[in-house]
């Protein structure tokens, strides 16, 4: 019997039924697998229809009466269905029996394998092989893990990566040459004439064999071109690894969520090898490759739909996960609605985070000091889930199960990477895979309120919030009571200030007293040498939450809420505030900074002029901003309004969601899209030297009025 | 102050299903006075189909009739749904009681773009029948906003089908009279 030892890189359903895994072995094998994989559902509801159902399957599937758990009904009876393929019969009995509740039905292939064999995806695995052997095609007799997906260093998996990169973004013209970049190094591929191309381009996918492919534009541009071309000129390119399949194309859409209108752009999924789109990937600038392999670890969502996919997805399959490992049956659609409230016990109850207004002004020696993970730390402390928010003393529930190991791991992160030198070449990689556990983090408390959540509950997402403002209140009382003056909180974060304290250890005291009191832990963010919270625009005499600005002890400097921080801002503006912030920043202490305001003032009319003679880059006059609906929705159209309208009278598609690139121009037409060109000559100079001087005062506006010693 | 007041509470009587129209500017400008109104007379029960419960705004028009604020909150029943098969359950689980039902919203959650017509046409059929068991104990008062896919108008059509009075709610069109600002320059 042959056993072979190696990474788990893939696993999907294959057509005749089963499941298809990919290997990469010890020796660098690819290995394509088939395995053996019934799929169980079950089904609840009314006896009498629940027998028609049964009377319906019989003969198509193994059927089986059992008791399952539903996370908010309990112990139910249901008709278990195991198929072994033709998961066709789903549909057909969902559509002949709507008014019985399914369960476990649309759970992804890959997390009913790892809830099955405890191996996870990037995981290494034993795996011994079924006799005969035949050629390429072989069965899996079984398979075991060899790691888990919660250790802190595991053995990361050897991937062949190949980047593809056009010469031209296609939204502004056609691209002829493809700039090709892999291990070995890089080329350049032309791309006329076609058929030279494609010959070259199959070579090359023989030759390098890529595990993952990373292209810009891939999604939308590439890939569906290669098929078309491939159609035209009856060549083939094995894009795909598993010549079984042919890319798997998803369409682009539009969607409501949260208060915003979301566009996701077409998708092009690989199979036995993956595809990641750099522009289509939606957090891939926050954590990089290296953070979607770790959310493709814990999460067990395959690596290229991961890199598309939000982090709340990836939350929803380790519940999913967690469900299918405690036998607690996922409900196809989750009917629990609220619970009845009054209105005053509504008013109590559905409150967010807590918030203490800043005070106003200019501040010297300021900690700031935040808990770590707020949110999933009290969900897992105080055993937050739907089956047990009203019960003491139970076991711990489905969310802080799921959660704990991530939360752990998180903190392992953490902790490792406070240990390393900034120079450790290990440093950029464990930021990512820190950032893109956090990501995971930061959602799972919203997806206990949100209404798609399979086991999301309004009760107790208001049970977070209610005992993060304790804990914020407690933490209060206790910097307080040892003499600190609370400057601002928000949410998990707090500003706080004592008379001759100046160095992180001099808080150490607090932080201990903090974290004693919440039984949360609480860490120093920085101690600024000074912070500002400026006034709103509308009323110098009220605060705005979140807002601020400051330099820390090392130099750094920090920003929330301000300009430098916004999507719909240029960058030219973006890039003269932090440079006017950073020579605040040389400033050696508050009083000092007043020193360089001429400064300031000669580099704000610098920016001008270049603006005016036409110094500025176009690139960085470009905003951006959102469609919050369709054009047509509009009844005075916005700037994004205003560009979509331009694209579409060039015959584009313009969908809710898309975002929007134009620049203000002068003339009725105010804005022109960018993507249609733009002349230098027609930017609406006034307009930006408008929205610089805004921030750039909301900065220094604090310092004119101070004293200089 | 809105058309509300003379036209809709007088007809909520048991046994009637009153059907609002209204824009969602005016749905916000004019349902909290209606359950502020009902709440003054006696309890309500509120099921919240488009998240969309006033709740800070109806505790302020309590609080300019009544001392009793309080304890007029506390005749105020709320339950919300976030998708339509949560406002399935929320109608068959809510107890057929004698004081009037507002149902605010109640095809918000069909709007979803996963659910098809055939499914939403289904769990409408569920949500009329639990609608007629809820009218036999005390009235019941619809809110509905434009329908905003127009293959899902049959919905609304459906719901006005049943309906005993329709009618089109909308704010007061006098303009307000600009209140000037405290604060120069502002």
């Amino acid at each position: 019997m042959d056993e072979v030892k190696g990474w788990l890189f893939d696993v999907y359903d294959h057509p005749e039924g089963g499941i298809v895994l990919w290997v990469i072995t010890d020796t660098g094998e690819r290995l394509r697998l088939r395995m053996e994989f019934p799929i169980t559902f079950y089904v609840a509801g009314d006896f009498k229809m629940l027998r028609a159902a049964w009377i319906f399957l019989k003969g198509k599937a193994q059927l089986t009466r059992s008791k399952r758990r539903d996370l908010f009904l309990g112990e139910r009876d249901v008709m278990q269905v195991t198929l072994a393929n033709d998961l066709k019969i789903i549909r057909e009995l969902q559509v002949q029996f709507p008014f019985l509740d399914y369960y476990d039905v649309d759970i992804p292939i890959t997390l009913r394998f790892i809830a099955h064999t405890n191996v996870h995806l990037l995981g290494r695995c034993r795996i011994t092989l079924a006799q005969p052997r035949v050629g390429n095609r072989e069965w899996i007799q079984s398979i075991e893990p060899l790691d888990s997906a919660w250790q802190l260093s595991p053995e990361p998996i050897p991937l062949h990566v190949m980047e593809i990169t056009p010469n031209v973004d296609p939204a502004f013209g056609t691209p002829n040459r493809l700039k090709i970049k892999v291990e070995q190094g890089e080329y350049i591929l032309n791309m006329e004439p076609l058929r030279p191309f494609l010959i070259s381009l199959q070579a090359d996918f023989r030759r390098f064999d890529p595990d993952l492919i990373l292209t810009d534009h891939g999604d939308a541009w590439l890939f569906p071109k290669l098929t078309e071309w491939c159609k035209e000129t009856g060549l083939h390119v094995d894009i795909s690894r598993d010549k079984e399949r042919e890319i798997q194309t998803k369409q682009a859409g539009s969607y409501f969520v949260y208060g915003q209108t979301i566009h996701r752009g077409a998708q092009s999924h690989l199979f036995g090898r993956w595809h990641i789109d750099r522009r289509n990937a939606m957090m891939f600038n926050e954590y990089g490759l290296e953070g979607v392999l770790e959310q493709a670890r814990v999460t067990g969502i395959g690596a290229q739909e991961m890199a598309r996919k939000s982090p709340g997805a990836g939350i929803t399959a380790m519940q999913m996960v967690t469900a299918l490992r405690t036998g607690v049956m996922i409900p196809l659609h989750k009917q629990q609605a609220e619970g009845r409230k009054t209105l005053a016990s509504l008013v109590r109850a559905d409150k967010g985070g807590l918030i203490y207004q800043p005070i106003v002004g200019l501040h010297r020696d300021v900690a700031q000091i935040d808990f770590t993970s707020m949110y999933p730390s009290i969900m897992v402390r105080h055993n937050i889930s739907p089956e047990v928010t009203d019960r003491e003393q139970a076991e711990p529930g489905l969310i802080p199960q799921t959660l704990k190991p991530l939360l752990e791991k998180r903190m392992q992160l953490k902790e490792l990477i406070s240990t390393l030198d900034e120079r450790d070449c290990q440093m950029k990689l464990m930021k990512e895979r820190s950032a893109a556990l956090k990501w995971l983090l930061v959602v799972c408390f919203g997806y206990l309120g949100y209404k798609n959540a399979r086991f999301g509950q309004i009760e107790s997402h208001e049970m977070v919030t209610a005992i993060s403002r304790e804990l914020m209140l407690q933490a209060k009382e206790v910097a307080e009571d040892m003499g600190f003056v609370v400057l601002h909180m928000y949410v998990d974060s707090l500003f706080v200030q004592k008379d001759g304290l100046k160095e992180k250890q001099d808080f150490e005291s607090l932080l201990k007293a903090i974290t004693e009191q919440t039984k949360i832990p609480i860490m120093m963010e920085g101690v600024y040498r000074w912070v500002c919270f400026p006034p709103s625009r509308r009323d110098a005499r009220i605060a705005v939450p979140n807002r601020y600005f400051g330099v820390l002890n090392n130099g750094d400097v920090k920003y929330r809420g301000i300009e430098a921080r916004r999507r719909d801002i240029p960058l030219w503006v973006k890039k003269i505030q932090l440079e006017v912030l950073s020579c605040m920043a040389k400033a050696r202490s508050l009083d000092e900074v007043p020193k360089y305001l001429p400064k300031i003032n000669e580099m704000l009319n610098q920016a001008k002029r270049d603006l005016r003679n036409g110094h500025v880059p176009l690139e960085e006059l470009v905003i951006i901003q959102s469609l919050s609906r369709i054009v047509e929705g509009y009844t005075s159209p916005s700037p994004a309004a205003c560009a979509a309208m331009q694209l579409q009278a060039t015959g584009r598609e313009v969908a809710a969601g898309q975002f929007m690139r134009f620049v203000f121009v002068r003339g009725e037409e105010r804005v022109r899209v960018w993507e249609l060109g733009v002349d230098s000559r027609t930017t609406d100079v006034k307009r930006y030297c408008t929205m610089l001087d805004r921030a750039v005062s909301g900065l220094v506006s604090g310092f004119e009025k101070v004293e200089v010693v | 102050m809105y058309l509300i007041e003379m036209n809709l509470i007088p007809r909520l009587k048991a046994g009637s299903l009153i059907v609002a129209l209204t824009t969602h500017a005016d749905h916000k400008a004019i349902i909290p006075d209606l359950i502020a109104e009902l709440a003054l007379r006696g309890p309500v029960t509120v099921l919240d189909g488009g998240n969309c419960f006033p709740a800070y705004r109806i505790a302020q028009l309590i609080r300019r009739q009544s001392l009793q604020v309080d304890a007029i909150s506390k005749r105020i029943f709320v339950r919300r749904a976030f998708t339509c098969y949560q406002t399935v359950h929320l109608l068959e689980s809510t107890p057929a009681l004698s004081h009037p039902h507002v149902i605010l919203n109640l095809l918000s959650t069909f709007q979803d773009e996963q659910v098809k017509h055939n499914e939403a046409d289904r769990l409408l059929t569920i949500c009329i029948s639990q609608i007629e068991r809820l009218r036999l104990a005390a009235p019941v008062a619809i809110t509905l906003e434009p329908v905003i896919l127009a293959e899902k108008e049959f919905l609304l059509k459906r719901i006005c089908a049943r309906a005993d009075e329709i009618f089109t709610l909308h704010s007061d069109a006098r303009p307000r009279e600009k209140q000037l600002s405290l604060f120069q320059g502002l």
